[in-house]
């Protein structure tokens, strides 16, 4: 997000809340999809565009610090759902907003 | 800033007698180039939409509208204005002219 939401219209608003944008210079990865299309032509004077191929940051050479060897609620199937990390990587083309 | 005319008097804004708040009619041209560069900057996002290949009916509606070297400067930096002489004002009296959106083209028949 290039310039504040303050003083703008209240719905203005909510789009740029919608999309993840939390304060200038906050920069978010979302698909390309219609729907975020329509909510980015209504915030297109306080962001910036731009196509990107990864919807995470690239990650720095540290390691993350742990590995899951195991899980300790048995109910989660191993291939299921829950068993997902939080945040998957995806290989769908993405649009980073700042 | 505004103390040479202030003279002896403590620089409050009473004392400058309404001189503060003065807004020119005009823009002065680095204001008008940041306009021009604020219009660019919303084509490249509309451009980034349409390389992106989404369907959207907001788009299809954006997309034609002139880009900023297309535009007339009239356009650029004045809008339409019900109350004003000749129906048309400097856009920089648009309360957040800077991030909002103005519109491109003039009114039919203004």
């Amino acid at each position: 997000m290039r310039r504040s939401p303050i003083g703008l219209h209240p719905q203005t608003r909510e789009n740029a809340r919608v999309l993840g944008l939390k304060r200038c210079g906050h920069v978010v990865y979302r698909p390309v999809t219609n729907e975020l299309a329509g909510v980015i032509i209504k915030v297109k004077e306080i962001i910036k565009l731009e196509l990107v191929d990864r919807v995470d940051p690239p990650k720095t050479g540290a390691p993350s610090g742990f590995e899951v060897i195991g899980r300790l609620n048995p109910r989660i199937a191993p291939g299921s759902k829950a068993a997902k990390p939080l945040l998957p990587l995806r290989t769908r083309r993405s649009t980073a907003e700042n | 800033m505004f103390g040479s005319f202030v003279g002896a008097f403590r620089p409050t804004l009473t004392a400058f007698g309404g001189r503060a708040w003065r807004i020119p009619w005009r823009m002065s041209k680095t204001r008008k180039a940041n306009v021009r560069k604020r219009l660019r900057e919303v084509d490249g996002v509309i451009d980034t939409l349409i390389a992106s290949g989404v369907q959207c009916r907001q788009l299809d509606l954006i997309k034609d509208l002139p880009r900023e070297s297309e535009m007339l400067p009239r356009d650029k930096y004045t809008t339409f204005s019900r109350t004003a002489k000749n129906h048309r004002k400097s856009v920089h009296k648009v309360p957040h002219f800077t991030k909002r959106p103005i519109p491109r083209t003039t009114p039919k028949n203004f």
